[in-house]
């Protein structure tokens, strides 16, 4: 009896703001338009849950674009299933944040 | 170049993100912080972009910021949750028991032994004593000594016994004892009685009424005159022109009365005035609050709590599946044990935590002392039933540990809504518990399903989990 993810809204958002290319925290968090209290909580049940994995950014390239290095977020396989279930379940998922190939 | 107002709010940004970091759980605070410090970069990136500051942009880097101390007390909770500390230790009905016998013994301990709680809880007002005439150190009683320093003119205290006594010095003869004068305190038959104190190689003859009055010596006396000579009970003295027989011998705190005494001379008729000095004694009760009025609002709370649980919380342990199901009768029992002591242990606790509450928050004097009793007795007990009952309610019949793995069950089209009910299991694979969303025509309660031994292998505890988790 695993426990099923809770696929709410903001777990679809999420899951397809990053499908779409916005990989760290900050820019999920302007493209959903979602305040940093909900999202950054939400990806880390999200993580727990594996629908999404983190790994942090190689200090090399952060250091080559003078910034501090970028903690990245990616979907699992567990996660694209969860974002295609909210797809069905909320069709108008991928108008709000478009994919990258739907934007170009 | 960064501005001095763009260093300054730089500071608090990461200020704030510094403070939530103690809220996160330690093993991953670290690389929580990179993260956040990381992220608030890009939040002030727009707030002195133009070398003036844009209110609205530190608005919402402020808001940013606000919102690490949400995901910090997520992940809190997160690791409490993971922990289950509270659940873990709770599991076992004898542990769940020492919990709460342990809180009530803390509450009990502190309406014990607090003085502020035996003075609140008494309605005796007792002032100072002092000797007019005679020259007696002022407040010399006693009351005083046994009270501990204090000031008893600005505390109710609760005294169960009183007595009275009169120094004199008298000439004490006896067989085998030389010719002296001792101090002697003249008291009635009943002061050790009633001042609770304690008396050694007590002779139980010389104790009745009809016979002689009786000497109790001091300690000290019976060190130095009589060698410790233990069966010295029910020895002759003649003390002044007074024959009296020794009924033992004082020790513990009737050392400490003032006087200094060499022995006591009970049932005699004590030489009033003359100049001696005089002493009032009395016992201060430790345990005023049973011995007076005030037990009662406790008790009312409790009482009216009782009342009120059944509108709050079914008093129901849920239907079984079939008549053959039930538990046997010693499970049965051993389950209503554990529910009637939770709840005796739980009142009791009530009871000692509202008097505690009563006494220690507010002075006794105040009139919303008693409305704190009695309306913390109701609470506590009222929440601690209500905790108690449900408890209960996941608790599997034959195991009384807490059930676990909940899962939602059931069909949306069936009821409206998402799920129309929960399933937990007992880890250890005795039962299964229904628990219906809405009442419905098959599931009114919630319905305990037993599981036979063709279950096991599904909880087989082999590598520290069952199957099921």
């Amino acid at each position: 009896m695993a426990k099923e993810p809770r696929l709410t809204h903001i777990t679809g958002l999420i899951l397809q703001a990053i499908d779409a290319g916005f990989v760290y925290g900050f820019s999920i968090m302007e493209m959903t338009g979602l305040p940093s209290g909900t999202v950054y909580p939400a990806m880390r049940r999200m993580e727990e849950d594996l629908m999404i994995r983190s790994r942090w950014e190689r200090q090399a390239i952060a250091d080559r674009e003078q910034r501090p290095p970028r903690k990245y977020y990616q979907l699992t396989t567990a996660g694209r299933a969860a974002l295609e279930a909210s797809r069905k379940r909320y069709p108008l998922l991928e108008r709000l944040v478009p994919t990258g190939e739907a934007r170009s | 170049m960064a501005s001095g107002p763009e260093i300054a709010v730089r500071r608090a940004l990461f200020g704030l993100l510094w403070m939530a970091a103690w809220v996160v759980p330690a093993e991953r605070r670290s690389e929580w912080s990179q993260e956040w410090r990381s992220e608030l970069r890009y939040a002030l990136r727009d707030c002195f972009s133009e070398k003036s500051p844009d209110p609205r942009a530190i608005r919402k880097a402020i808001a940013f910021s606000m919102g690490a101390y949400r995901d910090a007390a997520w992940l809190r909770r997160r690791a409490w949750q993971n922990q289950q500390l509270v659940a873990r230790t709770c599991s076992s009905p004898w542990v769940c028991l020492a919990l709460l016998t342990g809180m009530f013994v803390t509450a009990w301990g502190i309406a014990q032994f607090s003085a502020a709680v035996a003075a609140g809880m008494s309605s005796v007002k007792v002032h100072p004593w002092r000797a007019a005439d005679s020259g007696t150190p002022p407040c010399d009683c006693a009351a005083d000594f046994l009270a501990g320093p204090g000031s008893l003119g600005a505390t109710r205290v609760f005294f169960d016994g009183f007595s009275h006594y009169t120094i004199t010095r008298e000439t004490v003869r006896g067989k085998g004892v030389p010719r002296a004068d001792w101090t002697v305190a003249h008291a009635g038959s009943d002061f050790f009685t009633a001042l609770h104190l304690p008396i050694r190689f007590v002779d139980h003859d010389s104790m009745s009424p009809d016979k002689l009055p009786q000497i109790v010596l001091s300690c000290d006396t019976w060190n130095r005159v009589f060698r410790s000579r233990r069966d010295l009970a029910g020895a002759k003295l003649r003390v002044g022109s007074v024959d009296g027989i020794v009924a033992g011998v004082a020790f513990g705190s009737s050392m400490g009365l003032p006087g200094g005494a060499n022995a006591w001379l009970l049932g005699s008729d004590s030489p009033i005035g003359n100049g001696n000095a005089e002493f009032v004694a009395g016992h201060l009760s430790r345990a005023g609050y049973f011995n007076e009025g005030r037990w009662t609002l406790s008790v009312g709370g409790i009482l009216l709590a009782f009342l009120v649980l059944p509108f709050l919380a079914l008093p129901t342990m849920g239907e079984h599946g079939s008549r053959s199901q039930r538990p046997s009768f010693a499970r049965r029992t051993q389950s209503w044990g554990f529910l009637t002591a939770k709840i005796l242990v739980l009142t009791a606790m009530a009871y000692f935590v509202s008097v505690d509450l009563s006494c220690l928050v507010l002075k006794s004097s105040s009139p919303f002392s008693i409305y704190l009793q009695a309306g913390s007795a109701f609470a506590i007990s009222l929440c601690g039933l209500c905790w108690a009952y449900r408890d209960q309610q996941r608790r599997c019949p034959i195991c009384l540990r807490p059930m676990a793995h909940r899962v939602n069950v059931g069909q949306p089209s069936q009821t409206f809504l998402g799920w129309n009910g929960a399933e937990l299991a007992c880890e250890r694979g005795h039962t299964l518990l229904h628990i219906p969303a809405i009442p419905t025509s098959w599931f009114g309660k919630q319905r305990w399903v037993y599981l036979d031994r063709s279950w096991q292998f599904l909880f087989d505890r082999t590598g520290g989990t069952s199957r099921l988790s």
